[in-house]
């Protein structure tokens, strides 16, 4: 009742270069891509305990959160602060 | 004459792949060789026919981009006539390539021109679309169709995603000839509160203007489809099984149906 279909004449319908286009296969993984753009823009940064503290009572005094105070924006307004005065 | 269906609701959940395989198989069973390309990104189709969704070197996407042969990615299942290009998440990468690679005017028939040739070799294609709303992916493949098949659930969300879905497919409608159809799946025979619920819902639909003749009979719904897929058997073999038994006749019903609305409709090769 089925019926057989022959793929070697399909090949020969499509009309696409296959040849220009294997490197398409190379950007073809979307995670993988995701992950290296991930590893680029996620840094990672040690802060020493006392001033973490530090850092976090000045966020919840001044209403930011810590991923603001991080944010560049949240470090050039720092820059006229004095942390050590405060706390 | 071959035809392309797209299977096609913006809400997930609603039995896209379950009604593309056991579309496929009934066709099949009618004689016509059968293709189902997955466009969805959870590979539904390749577990649907027992593979493992990761077995595959080529997928939909490398197809679509050229990166492969159609005899590279093309899968048989078993010793039938059916078909069937897996999937993964690659696939949500194909929007990007077709906005680099195409002008506005032909990124829309993108699909339809992959197509193109597969509709010389197989009757029926079929496409498992990825439930979204804003998909060009999904839009691409619409304007490949001759026909979408709207499986509705006995749900809320699933009558609004149809109501969506319909609008989607008249715009469509009004650039190239198309039709719809609208087929309540996963029917309970048993509960009469939901039974009640579907026919108040199919009413609803039928006073916003979508005409009675767009309803398909129903597909019941079975705890079946579910454990056979687990056990990785297809449920034709649970030949001894009443309700598989049932389940396939609704399907071949549906696929009557729609085969009978194709070939009235006159759609070309």
């Amino acid at each position: 009742m089925s019926k057989k279909i022959d793929l070697s004449e399909l090949d020969a319908l499509d009309q696409i270069d296959t040849t220009d286009s294997k490197s398409e296969k190379k950007r073809r993984n979307v995670t993988d891509r995701f992950k290296e753009e991930k590893k680029k823009t996620v840094t990672s940064i040690s802060v020493p305990t006392p001033l973490l503290h530090a850092i976090n009572e000045y966020c919840e005094k001044i209403g930011i959160s810590k991923a603001a105070f991080f944010s560049q924006a949240a470090r050039e307004k720092l820059k006229n602060e004095d942390l050590d005065a405060k706390f | 004459m071959s035809y392309v269906i797209s299977i096609m609701s913006t809400k997930g959940g609603v039995g896209k792949s379950t009604i593309s395989k056991f579309l496929s198989i009934t066709f099949e069973e009618m004689g016509k060789s059968v293709c189902v390309i997955d466009l969805c990104q959870n590979g539904s189709v390749s577990t649907g026919f027992l593979r493992d969704r990761d077995a595959f070197e080529y997928t939909t996407y490398d197809w679509l981009t050229g990166a492969c042969k159609p005899s590279e990615v093309i899968q048989q299942f078993e010793d039938s006539g059916i078909y069937y290009i897996p999937s993964n998440e690659t696939i949500d990468d194909f929007e990007r390539f077709a906005e680099k690679k195409f002008t506005a005017a032909k990124r829309l028939g993108s699909i339809k021109e992959k197509v193109e040739p597969l509709k010389k070799m197989f009757d029926v294609i079929i496409f498992d679309t990825h439930p979204s709303e804003n998909s060009d992916l999904v839009s691409y493949a619409i304007a490949a169709s001759d026909y979408c098949l709207i499986p509705l659930e006995t749900d809320l969300d699933s009558v609004l995603g149809t109501k969506r879905s319909v609008e989607i497919i008249k715009e469509f409608m009004d650039m190239q000839e198309l039709d719809y159809g609208i087929v309540p799946n996963k029917v309970s025979q048993t509960n009469f509160k939901l039974k009640r619920q579907l026919k108040n819902f199919i009413v609803e639909l039928i006073n916003e203007g979508i005409p009675k003749e767009k309803i398909l009979s129903t597909i019941r719904y079975s705890d079946v489809i579910s454990s056979s897929k687990n056990e990785k058997i297809m449920l034709n073999e649970y030949q001894a099984n009443k309700y598989a038994k049932k389940i396939l006749g609704d399907f071949k019903q549906v696929a009557t149906e729609i085969d009978t609305v194709l070939n009235r409709g006159g759609v070309q090769v």
